[in-house]
């Protein structure tokens, strides 16, 4: 097919395609600010108006397919006016506080607001009533800054938000009948920022306040080192452990570890409690995903028995930490995660050890993005800094725990190696959805699953027949923690495609790729005593009804 | 003659304002195999237009005749007739004895713009009653992406008349306002808003102005301009010019736009408030009017939008005079 845009022919287009889309493969500058590539088209922001020819009216480019022979027109004086307009009218229902959102730097809202003379004072704040509320503590909704494009309510995987009347309009609200799982994919894909984690931007300096003399300790997740980078414009996909370490270390980190490390414990605990199982126990179910956890907990408890008792990487490291430490009461462990339910999963009074809490405080990627411009760091002329001892040396098995599919591949392997003496030559592990192989003779199924829709009509089946797998990696967020919801903003097909090439050349840069022959990890595992205190956890029955307060 | 072959012949358009050729809905769903359904859109929200009410009262029974012989000529699987809740009290018993044919009574959902056609469609698949993006178009993907064929009640009632040889060219036009006679009366399909007064024995003596197409999405026009056809829904409203305020007006319609819409796009969630608080707080701002009309006109979401933005365009231009 081919279409005209601004009197270009473009000849590469393909049945189906939007406008939009095709402008953005052009590099035509087409505004937009609802349309997401998670969500349905709602057209509903107005602002990616085009003209057709032949058309009266004009048309939603990321609503409108192209046909062939079409003429598009993406800007004439008219249709300038009209977007000011609307984005005049979107700023009249958005209160702007800037200073405290994740959309800062980088706002599309901004953006438009310059690049068409918008004038945001141009009305008073229709929402300046409206309420800011906390769910339970981890995710905080300000209602005032909501511009009603409805793509919340599609991405909440518990449908915990709901659109109710008030008056003769509509707004969002939260449930009072669920729910929240923390998982925050609310808050990436929200236009107008109206949501973000507990601490956001406020608590950023919480881990260095606790005196002189505290030790402080950072953990890195997999997923992070990968989208750190786009909080300082590098490529997608960009691998920055190196910067990210260094930037710690400079803004006050005594040492940086590698959660992946962590990582190492729950793959070996997961493959031998999995080799212990009867066939009564069976699916195993994973646990690293705590918003996972907390959905089973709330809504499905006749499950909970199948999920793995063996704890989260970042948890187990968090205490090993304090347990090999000289003085463990003096050291604060912070752990960077691309995860908002992670700070969720901190609190969890089950997790509690002899030295307290594993975990201090979990920090998201957006969060260590504004530490470092707050503390004028220069990210891109940092060094290549490396990871402390001994804590620093992971499998590349461990490092691919980032991205969809990685843990259960990861504790398989394992398993198979301790079972056989041999190592899985299957490439399929990582990519199928659904997989199969054998180990001494017996069958073992696996599926992974990445949003929660998904795991309901799973367990519909399993109430069925819960014969049907092995073992299962649940995870909350769209391609796994590339996609969690403290990533940066945006986060979108694309952006996660890109995280994920980067942890896969993470991954493989490692000297030792299966856990079983990490003889760093092998000698520190060797050190714990009391393992089941520290690398097991329980899970109990939760109140299916989130707790609400308005701040 | 088959009905498909009538109903091109007598080139029946739709009376539910938005003029679209009945025979071309037919066309595409009779290309369709596999499930089909059929719609009857008794929502008649437009405030001051009486139509359907008036048919159902004097002759349902043309009307579920229409429906019948759709059912029978394009093969359709389920049936709908979508009614206004007050309608569905006095109706509902009389149509029920009336149907021989299968077909589900469903009511409207309150809101104005349910009446609208894909709005029908989410309403009656049980989700809020607000728009869909076209295309798909009903008749491609309708009720549960099933191919749907949607008319109101007044084109069901021509469809009979046609498939009974009994159609003369003749729609239902309902005058209201400062009028001697007001009432529905059938009279020839093309006739100019002035021939509807003078036939109707209605024409005003005194200094007048029309709004043409029902009280929410009529355009108004001053009696200069009524040599036109009525070419939304048949409705003719009549106002005295000395009585007549086009701000109170633009303030009532803007309030009763903001209760009625879905609030689902910009331009018509926050446009038609920003225009109703303007109003409200007393002053008029001529420049902020015209652009919010411009994007309510050309970028809405829905018809619902676009014709709010005809309709307070020409109130605008009345006021300028
Ligand atoms: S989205 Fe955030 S950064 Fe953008 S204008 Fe609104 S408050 Fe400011
Ligand atoms: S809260 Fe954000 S995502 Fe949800 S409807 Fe409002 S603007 Fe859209
Ligand atoms: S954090 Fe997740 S579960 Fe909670 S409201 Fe946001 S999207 Fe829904
Ligand atoms: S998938 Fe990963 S990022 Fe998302 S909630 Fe679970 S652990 Fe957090
Ligand atoms: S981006 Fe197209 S309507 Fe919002």
């Amino acid at each position: 097919m081919i279409i005209k845009i601004n009197g270009k022919n473009i000849d590469n287009v393909k049945e189906g395609e939007t406008i939009l889309e095709v402008a953005r493969r052009e590099d035509i500058e087409i505004p937009s600010l609802c349309s997401h590539s998670d969500v349905c088209v709602r057209g509903s922001c107005r602002v990616c108006v085009v003209e057709v020819k032949g058309c009266k009216d004009y048309l939603p480019a990321c609503a409108t397919e192209v046909y062939d022979g079409m003429e598009v027109i993406t800007h004439n004086p008219e249709i300038q006016k009209i977007r000011k307009t609307n984005l005049e009218l979107l700023f009249s229902q958005h209160k702007e506080e800037c200073d405290d959102c994740v959309w800062n730097p980088g706002c599309k809202l901004l953006y438009l607001a310059r690049r068409y003379f918008v004038e945001i004072n141009k009305f008073d704040d229709r929402k300046e009533e409206y309420p800011e509320l906390s769910f339970g503590g981890i995710v905080d909704f300000d209602s005032s800054k909501c511009i009603d494009c409805r793509n919340c309510l599609e991405v909440c995987p518990v449908s915990f938000l709901e659109m109710e009347g008030r008056g003769h309009l509509f707004e969002v609200t939260p449930s009072k009948e669920k729910a929240c799982v923390y998982c925050g994919q609310c808050i990436n894909h929200c236009p107008a920022g109206s949501f973000e984690a507990d601490g956001e931007f406020q608590g950023v300096f919480k881990p260095f306040e606790g005196g002189e003399d505290k030790e402080i300790v950072f953990q890195i997740a997999p997923a992070a080192r990968v989208s750190i980078s786009e909080e300082f414009g590098l490529d997608l996909g960009t691998v920055s452990t190196g910067k990210l370490i260094s930037g710690l270390r400079k803004v006050g980190a005594d040492k940086v570890f590698d959660v992946s490390f962590g990582a190492d414990f729950t793959t070996h605990e997961e493959a031998k409690e999995f080799l212990e199982q009867t066939e009564d126990d069976l699916p195993v179910m994973t646990s690293c995903c705590p918003s996972w956890v907390r959905f089973v907990e709330c809504f499905y408890p006749d499950f909970i028995d199948k999920i793995t008792n063996v704890r989260s990487p970042h948890i187990i490291l968090g205490a090993v930490i304090k347990e090999l430490s000289q003085n463990p009461d003096n050291v604060t462990v912070v752990s960077v995660m691309p995860c908002v339910s992670k700070k969720y999963e901190i609190t969890r009074d089950e997790l509690k050890t002899r030295h307290g809490r594993p975990v201090d405080h979990v920090l998201t990627v957006r969060e260590v993005g504004r530490l470092f411009r707050d503390k004028n760091i220069d990210f891109l002329s940092l060094d290549e800094g490396e990871f402390d001892n001994p804590f620093g040396a992971a499998s590349g098995n461990s490092i691919s725990y980032g991205a969809s599919g990685g843990v259960m591949e990861a504790a398989l392997r394992h398993a198979y190696y301790l079972k056989t003496g041999n190592e899985l030559m299957d490439e399929n592990i990582k990519n199928r959805e659904e997989f199969s192989f054998e180990m001494n003779g017996r069958k073992i199924r696996t599926k992974k699953i990445n949003g929660l829709s998904e795991a309901v009509h799973l367990f519909e089946k399993l109430q069925e027949n819960p014969n049907l797998y092995d073992y299962i990696e649940f995870m909350s967020c769209e391609g796994g923690c590339i996609g969690g919801g403290g990533q940066p903003v945006p986060t979108n097909e694309r952006i996660r495609r890109s995280r994920r090439r980067g942890l896969i050349e993470e991954a493989k840069s490692k000297k030792v790729q299966p856990t079983h022959a990490n003889k760093e990890f092998k000698k520190i595992y060797n050190k714990i005593k009391d393992k089941k205190e520290l690398f097991y956890t329980t899970y109990t029955k939760k109140s299916p009804i989130e707790k609400i307060d308005t701040n | 003659m088959d009905l498909i072959q009538k109903i091109r012949d007598a080139n029946l358009l739709g009376r539910s304002g938005s003029r679209f050729p009945v025979f071309e809905k037919w066309v595409r769903l009779s290309e369709k195999d596999g499930k089909k359904f059929l719609i009857c859109n008794g929502a008649e929200g437009e405030p001051g237009v009486f139509k359907d009410k008036y048919i159902l009262n004097n002759e349902p029974e043309k009307v579920v005749d229409g429906i019948e012989k759709v059912i029978e000529v394009l093969d359709i699987n389920k049936s709908f007739f979508y009614l206004r809740k007050d309608y569905l009290k006095l109706f509902e018993k009389k149509l029920k004895n009336l149907f021989t044919a299968e077909i589900a009574i469903k009511r409207k959902d309150d809101r104005y713009v349910a009446g609208e056609e894909t709005s029908v469609i989410n309403s009656i698949e049980g989700n809020r009653g607000e728009p869909k993006i076209k295309p798909p178009y009903p008749t491609e993907q309708g009720l549960w992406n099933h191919p749907t064929l949607i008319h109101n009640v007044e084109t069901f009632y021509a469809i009979s008349e046609i498939a009974n040889d009994e159609y003369k060219g003749k729609k239902f036009y309902c005058i209201s306002g400062a009028v001697k006679n007001e009432d529905v009366f059938k009279l020839d399909k093309d006739l100019t808003v002035r021939d509807v007064l003078i036939k109707t024995e209605n024409y005003p003596k005194f200094d007048f102005l029309v709004q043409v197409g029902g009280g929410l999405g009529g355009i108004f026009l001053s009696s200069q301009e009524i040599d036109v056809t009525c070419n939304r829904l048949a409705s003719v409203k009549v106002f005295d010019k000395k009585k007549f305020d086009e701000k109170e007006k633009m303030k009532s319609i803007t309030r009763l736009l903001m209760h009625g819409n879905c609030d689902k796009c910009t331009p018509c969630r926050e446009g038609i408030y920003r225009i109703n608080e303007m109003l409200n707080s007393g002053y008029y701002d001529r420049d902020l009017l015209e652009e919010i009309i411009l994007a309510l006109e050309k970028s809405s979401y829905c018809p619902l939008g676009k014709v709010a933005g005809e309709v307070l365009n020409s109130l605008m231009k009345l006021y300028d005079n």
